[in-house]
């Protein structure tokens, strides 16, 4: 699967911004990533996720995934001191990505008839995901979760397509590594 | 007094020994198999190429050595591939010290890095960091990891990307003949006992499962990321 963009939910967001932060500071991957993402401790499944952000080449997410992604850091990664270089890296890393931030506030996104239903289900922050989607349904962009259960589920009630990690990485075959 | 193996010791067995070494080596399987071998120079050994015992937590070394009691297929195929594995180990790092210190990795690196300053619009820091004497170690691990394309993440991609072919072409020179030699028997030789390990293990393993009626792996509980 041969994807060049996508709107990131605050998973893979802090997988992808982990793995950059560990390859800069020359950590071994797979068990500081596995901090953010258990199954990333697996070698081959880190691997196939490197191999997928850097097939990406656009990163499209939210204000509100990046919050949902600061408290991660901090909960999961526990980098303490370090943590401002994380955050050096990662937006050095993410300017690198083309990062495309875009706002949808609780008002508007309340006032769309299509969407307001969901905020009560699966959040504010992943219908404003979701609320993305649709509006670049013309560029064909898909989110990319971890969340199999409700906002992926959610999602393709409207429509919207939504790819799982662990299918995507899955699906990788064991060609020529391309990092 | 005769002993009775039962399900449970044999689900402790899959669990605990059998599944890790399986996984492990097909783990090793996989970055072969991309011709990747996962070499750090830095620790002079490889990422995911292991001695097999290390890919079991030690909390269970009792379940491998009774495993290992009733069953000698694996303390021997364990002694085989760790052999194979430790001359490679050797023959790798004779290879990377050799390419690392090479007076001709030095002149095209440099000869690369003037090309790149000159045709690219490279900012000072950007320069600065690939001008870094150190880099020729990353750089040596790249040539025997045969890496491709690396990801904007690693600070060596302008440099690798554009010219990782002349780089891999060195090993090509006679200067490095006789490593290369020993490096590539060796790493055929672990290629061969890993996949030969991997196919008895796995055999011995599915033996177990219908003697005794237990499944391979069993579904885990969920737990929350």
């Amino acid at each position: 699967m041969d994807i060049k963009a996508a709107i990131l939910d605050s998973g893979p967001l802090l997988i992808a911004l982990s793995l950059n932060y560990a390859v800069q500071q020359e950590i071994e991957k797979s068990e500081f990533v596995g901090k953010a993402y258990s199954k990333s401790k697996d070698k081959i499944y880190i691997d196939k996720a490197e191999k997928l952000f850097s097939n990406l080449q656009t990163f499209y997410s939210t204000p509100h995934v990046v919050g949902e992604v600061i408290g991660l850091v901090r909960s999961k990664l526990k980098l303490k001191n370090e943590e401002a270089i994380f955050w050096a890296k990662s937006i050095e890393y993410l300017s690198k990505k083309n990062f495309n931030e875009q706002f949808i506030g609780l008002l508007e996104l309340s006032k769309d008839s299509k969407i307001s239903d969901l905020i009560p289900q699966i959040g504010f922050v992943d219908s404003e995901l979701i609320k993305l989607a649709i509006k670049m349904t013309d560029k064909k962009i898909p989110i990319l979760s971890i969340d199999r259960r409700t906002l992926a589920n959610k999602a393709q009630h409207k429509n919207v397509n939504v790819l799982i990690m662990d299918d995507v990485i899955h699906q990788f075959e064991s060609t020529k590594r391309k990092f | 007094m005769g002993y009775l193996l039962s399900p449970k010791i044999i689900r402790a067995w899959f669990d605990t020994v059998l599944n890790p070494i399986i996984k492990g080596l097909e783990t090793e399987l996989y970055f072969l198999d991309n011709n990747n071998l996962t070499w750090r120079g830095f620790i002079s050994s490889f990422d995911a190429l292991k001695p097999l015992f290390s890919f079991l937590s030690f909390h269970y070394k009792a379940n491998f050595e009774q495993c290992s009691q009733f069953n000698p297929i694996l303390p021997e195929s364990i002694d085989k591939h760790d052999g194979a594995l430790a001359k490679l180990n050797d023959s790798c790092g004779k290879l990377f010290d050799e390419l690392k210190q090479s007076q001709i990795l030095k002149d095209v690196y440099e000869q690369k890095l003037e090309k790149l300053s000159k045709d690219l619009i490279l900012s000072e820091q950007t320069v600065s960091k690939l001008s870094n004497d150190n880099n020729l170690r990353f750089i040596a691990e790249y040539v025997i990891n045969d890496l491709d394309d690396l990801d904007i993440a690693y600070t060596l991609s302008p440099i690798w990307n554009l010219f990782k072919d002349e780089f891999k072409a060195i090993l090509e020179n006679n200067e490095f003949k006789d490593s290369m030699l020993s490096f590539n028997n060796s790493l055929n030789e672990f290629k061969a006992v890993v996949k030969e390990t991997c196919t008895n293990l796995k055999e011995f393993r599915n033996n177990l499962s219908l003697q005794y009626g237990e499944p391979l792996v069993i579904p885990r509980k969920k737990r929350a990321v």
